[in-house]
């Protein structure tokens, strides 16, 4: 008999400031407990969702604080989803392109790392802007 | 951010005591490290469960700033650390060591 796991949601939201953003990896280790994650994926997780919140707070926001970054995390056993909103300015077309590289590390690089690495952490990723802003979704497998 | 430092050997061990390097704390990072002077450096890790890109990029400023004079070894990166070094590639630019022991005793 297949089962059937509830899904569930949260949404945080915290002020465009970098020093916040740990606030929203405290709320991600509490559902990490709740879903037993393994320390790999937790981090494979947090690192997801703190790239992509420095992005938004970098680019959309200019670093200016007195915005609101926002998080929708929907998890089940099976899978965490995550959706970042702001609404910032539009995201540079670099940083969503679908060939997103990661910068060679014999140029010595100091940043450009955010999108290849949720690239490469996430299961699948999806981009979108509308007259509210941009939203990002990312989703991981758990299984 | 908090961290120690000591010697050993010809080396300056700083030792982070921060469990988390990020966006936040990565300027401060530079900043402090820069004004010890100096110039064979191991950055001990071994206590930070979680790191950014942002503090990444900070360390790849130190090691330019340490040059071809010194060096910038980084001992004891585990878990998402450590693979933040590896999906970038940029543990093939740093030096890494499993502990400071064995990054003094490696350069020795």
């Amino acid at each position: 008999m297949e089962t059937t796991y509830k899904q569930y949601g949260i949404r945080l939201s915290i002020d465009s400031r970098l020093e916040q953003v740990r606030v929203l990896s405290g709320a991600l280790h509490g559902i990490g407990k709740e879903l037993q994650l393994s320390d790999d994926k937790l981090g494979q997780l947090e690192l997801m969702m703190v790239e992509a919140v420095n992005n938004v707070i970098e680019h959309a926001y200019e670093l200016q604080a007195g915005n609101d970054v926002r998080v929708r995390v929907e998890y089940s056993p099976q899978a965490v989803h995550l959706i970042i909103s702001d609404s910032g300015h539009t995201m540079p077309d670099e940083l969503h392109s679908e060939a997103r590289e990661m910068p060679n590390p014999e140029d010595l690089p100091e940043g450009g790392w955010g999108m290849g690495l949720i690239h490469l952490l996430a299961d699948s990723i999806h981009y979108i802007r509308d007259a509210k802003g941009n939203h990002l979704h990312v989703s991981k497998q758990l299984d | 951010m908090k961290f120690s430092t000591h010697t050993q050997g010809e080396f300056t061990v700083v030792a982070i005591g921060e469990a988390r390097m990020d966006a936040a704390v990565a300027p401060e990072l530079k900043h402090s490290i820069t004004q010890l002077g100096a110039t064979r450096i191991v950055l001990d890790l071994s206590q930070v469960q979680f790191m950014d890109s942002s503090s990444l990029g900070a360390l790849v400023s130190l090691l330019k700033m340490v040059g071809n004079r010194g060096d910038l070894i980084i001992a004891g990166a585990k878990g998402i650390v450590a693979d933040l070094f590896k999906l970038t590639r940029m543990d093939r630019v740093f030096r890494m060591a499993e502990s400071v022991d064995a990054a003094v005793c490696a350069a020795a």
